[in-house]
């Protein structure tokens, strides 16, 4: 607990987070730590150096109004543990769920993939490597054995009060044939916090694991989530993630999908609704590294007001991956003539026994469908609303667990009716 | 397992070294000073000697747009190259020279003997003039304009200095710019009100050697409610020796008029061929890109059509065939900038043994317009199992009374095809050729009828050794 105390008050208020100073102070408070995190701290933070000096054109942030991510305005790191809270929902000992800090206390041994996975590498490297140097706070769930999926594990991350950044660096390894339901919620307990939550997620499945996660996100309409995510799937493994972005100032996902051994399945959906000047800029990559493999990804946008999504997608098709079957779907609804959906839906393929496609719409309401609804007595509000839910539920219908399903839609109902 | 049959020309045996006396000659690499003596030699204007500084200082500022594009780029040599060769004696070279596999390809493309010879560089002029001299008094009757770049700028300038280098700005991009410091030869075009022409115009029609020169620069005006169609290129494979070529081409489509532009190209397999080609079509206008790509070791080319005036129309149809050691990076760009503009893009695309074809695209409508509509397909046809293609389309689309959308979809000839073709007697290359050019039939469609039978011969050409 020692660590805990010393680093929830780093007396250093004349440096910021990204100077050099502030660093070296922050590793010198944390020397104790087991050396691999050392080293791995201090890769990130020289990687993040490297990464600041050279300032090119990055096309990974085409389209993107990239300043609102800028961590300028961000004078401080959020205290330590304010930010996460976990609730197991199964007494099931084959699963350990703990928090970053606590295990790096106790068994940092059982941390090491936090430096052996990657990121997922999709433009927001600054956030990733502050992320890898500074974290102190992050989830890790770890299952053995096979077992019955029990009650869904539930993580809640909170916004940051204004001006403050946390960074939470997360852990999932499931072993052979494990089976888990996971809800990962974005929360603000008020409307005026306005802080960034920078949080990154590294999860390794094995042999025949399945891994279903849903997560929330309602962070306040000043919040800022930089959210990166790597989804490492092995054999006959599958994963299925259903991602509800339903608040936040302006949220930037990265999500990186790798098939690496043969009968791995990656299914990824996603619903934006856009309110105000709300920002979805989204990055996916789905990577066939194996044969025999399938992902899916869906990501469907309803913009209103001066809203604005940034869908980047790209299916890679590795030259061994023969027999892959691919998708990535991305629908835009915009309500609004200032709403704004920008698109970029790509391909790379090298092998050629594929089934490969892409589409992207962008479109309103059918004037007609409208129409019919209005003419059965429903005020127009309430008609588009209706066609709008109509048009999310498909991500929703990916969701397997009933429970789940049930709770990702009143969400949606509510962040509608809201 | 893969012998792809190319049409490549070893140029160390082939001996192509002119040692033709130039009338004129910048020597190699570029500078000010070449920029000055191309600008002397064509005794311009000084407005146009400054409009080609300036493009010079825009070329060496930029930096090759390598964080999007193939690092191929950086093989490109800038000071090993001509920029500019004598006007008028064009280098020559015996019919013994040319390789047998050209002149065999020739033989079964089907190509008129003349053309063989300018095709293959023997002849400078190609020796048309009695068979089309018809043509170019219909033409002169009807006002239409129809002169190279040089004369174009020199004798009419009230009519071409008012759009030169506005569709596509000096400062575009990297390869604009060389253009704009460097250009000699292409076409300049100019349809008067009401002219609808029944014949497509040809590069071939005007009798200059420049006519495919490196850096070429065409300019097409279609006055108001007119037509007209222009071809460019050719099926045989075209002899070059120079590695770069780098042309700009801008049409503009006033108010109802109409304009075609069909490139069929297929240069030698180390040419990197990166041309910018954009439009402006004006209110009720339509423009069409027809486009295939079968030669040269890189093209990018991405035809654009900046929808400027309400109810404009704008469209690209492209196929790109990517054989062992090319890159066909192609695609479309569709800016909507008035209401009621529509836009398709259809594209196909074939790689056969290690080649790769890309497609990349850019559709952008505003939010201040109101029903817009675009259209994109792109499909990709993988011949072998190190075949490579990818998509890289790029969609900006603002309020909630415009539709856009794109689809595509990457697939191979199945087994089940191939071995029912089998059955019926046919070889398995034959079978192949069937079904790549089932594969890109409904576009080659959109091709004049002289090109579409040369193209389809074409693909089983380039598809003989691709399989088994």
């Amino acid at each position: 607990m020692v660590g805990l105390a010393k680093s929830s008050t780093l007396p250093m208020p004349s440096f910021q987070f990204h100077q050099p100073e502030f660093f070296s102070r922050f590793s010198e408070l944390r020397s104790w730590e087991p050396g691999w995190l050392v080293d791995f701290r201090k890769d990130c933070w020289e990687a993040y150096a490297r990464s600041t000096a050279q300032k090119s054109k990055d096309e990974r942030w085409r389209f993107s109004p990239r300043s609102r991510f800028s961590m300028n305005r961000l004078e401080s790191l959020a205290e330590n543990g304010e930010s996460l809270s976990v609730e197991s929902g199964s007494s099931d000992p084959s699963i350990a769920l703990s928090l970053l800090d606590r295990l790096i206390l106790d068994e940092p041994h059982s941390l090491v993939e936090l430096a052996k996975i990657e990121g997922p590498c999709l433009g927001a490297d600054d956030f990733q490597n502050l992320t890898g140097a500074y974290a102190e706070s992050g989830y890790v769930v770890r299952a053995k054995e096979s077992n019955q999926a029990g009650n869904p594990i539930v993580i809640e991350h909170h916004e940051p009060a204004s001006s403050k950044i946390a960074f939470h660096h997360n852990l999932i390894v499931l072993e052979d044939n494990v089976e888990l339901f996971l809800i990962e919620k974005f929360v603000s307990s008020s409307n005026r916090l306005g802080g960034t939550l920078s949080n990154l997620l590294k999860v390794r499945l094995g042999s025949g694991a399945r891994l279903h996660r849903l997560v929330l996100q309602n962070f306040s309409d000043q919040g800022t989530l930089v959210e990166m995510e790597n989804f490492e799937i092995g054999k006959d493994a599958s994963l299925h993630s259903a991602n509800l972005h339903l608040g936040g100032a302006q949220t930037r996902v990265e999500s990186k999908g790798v098939l690496r051994e043969p009968g791995s399945h990656f299914a990824y959906g996603s619903v934006f609704v856009g309110k105000n000047e709300g920002l979805l800029d989204q990055r996916t990559l789905q990577v066939h590294a194996a044969p025999h493999c399938t992902s899916d990804l869906l990501c469907k946008n309803v913009l209103r007001n001066h809203s604005k999504s940034v869908f980047s997608g790209l299916i890679k098709v590795e030259e061994k991956a023969q027999f892959t079957d691919a998708y990535q779907t991305n629908r835009n609804l915009l309500l609004d003539p200032e709403a704004k959906a920008d698109s970029l839906p790509g391909l790379e393929i090298l092998a050629n026994e594929v089934k490969c496609s892409h589409g992207a719409t962008t479109s309103r309401i059918n004037p007609q469908e409208l129409f019919y609804l209005q003419s059965r007595g429903l005020p127009q509000s309430l008609s588009q609303q209706l066609i709008a839910l109509g048009f999310m539920q498909e991500v929703l219908d990916g969701i397997a667990n009933e429970e789940l399903r049930a709770l990702a839609r009143s969400e949606l109902d509510k962040s509608f009716t809201s | 397992m893969v012998s792809s049959t190319q049409l490549e020309v070893d140029r160390e045996k082939g001996n192509f070294h002119y040692d033709t006396e130039y009338a004129f000659d910048a020597g190699i690499g570029l500078s000010e000073d070449v920029v000055r003596y191309i600008s002397n030699v064509k005794e311009e204007d000084s407005w146009l000697l400054d409009f080609r500084l300036k493009a010079l200082q825009s070329f060496c500022k930029k930096p090759l747009p390598t964080h999007w594009a193939t690092k191929d780029l950086e093989n490109i040599n800038f000071d090993a190259i001509r920029y500019y060769l004598a006007k008028g004696q064009q280098p020559s070279r015996t019919w013994e020279e040319v390789p047998d596999e050209i002149k065999q390809t020739f033989e079964r493309l089907g190509i008129p003997e003349q053309e063989r010879k300018f095709l293959a560089g023997v002849e400078a002029q190609f020796d048309s003039e009695a068979a089309y001299s018809r043509m170019k008094e219909d033409l002169e009757k009807q006002g239409v304009l129809f002169v190279g770049s040089t004369q174009g700028l020199k004798e009419y300038p009230e009519v071409f200095k008012k759009w030169f280098g506005k569709v596509i700005p000096i400062s575009d991009n990297k390869f604009s710019a060389l253009n704009g410091a460097v250009f000699s030869g292409g076409s300049f075009i100019y349809v008067p009100p009401g002219v609808k022409l029944a014949q497509p115009l040809q590069a071939y029609f005007r009798i200059n050697a420049e006519n495919f020169g490196q850096f070429e620069r065409t300019l097409i005006i279609a006055d108001e409610g007119s037509e007209v169609m222009y071809m460019e290129g050719c099926t045989a494979p075209k002899f070059e020796t120079s590695t770069l070529h780098s042309a700009v081409v801008e049409l503009v489509a006033l108010k109802g008029a109409k304009i075609q532009y069909v490139t069929v190209q297929n240069w030698s397999n180390n040419v990197f061929n990166l041309v910018t080609k954009r439009a402006f079509a004006e209110e009720e206008a339509e423009v069409r890109w027809i486009d295939c790509n079968i030669g040269s070791r890189l093209t990018m080319k991405y035809p654009g059509v900046v929808l400027r005036g309400r109810k404009a129309r704008g469209e690209v149809v492209s196929i790109a065939l990517a054989n062992d050691g090319q890159h066909q990076d192609t695609g479309a760009k569709m800016v909507h900038a008035a209401d009621e503009t529509t836009s398709n893009v259809v594209s196909k695309s074939i790689s056969i043994g290690r080649g790769r074809a890309s497609y990349r695209g850019l559709v952008q409508i505003p939010g201040h317009l109101r029903g817009c509509k675009n259209n994109t397909e792109c499909d990709a046809l993988l011949i072998n199992s190190n075949s490579q293609t990818d998509t890289y389309p790029a969609i900006s689309v603002q309020g909630d009374d415009n539709s856009v959308q794109h689809e595509a979809s990457v697939s191979k000839v199945s087994a089940e095809q191939i071995f029912y073709m089998q059955q019926r007697g046919l070889g398995e290359a034959e079978a192949m050729s069937l079904c790549v050019n089932g594969f890109v039939n409904d576009l080659i469609r959109e091709f004049p009828m002289e090109y579409s039978v040369e193209l389809k011969r074409l693909i089983d050409l380039e598809m003989e050794g691709s399989v088994g």
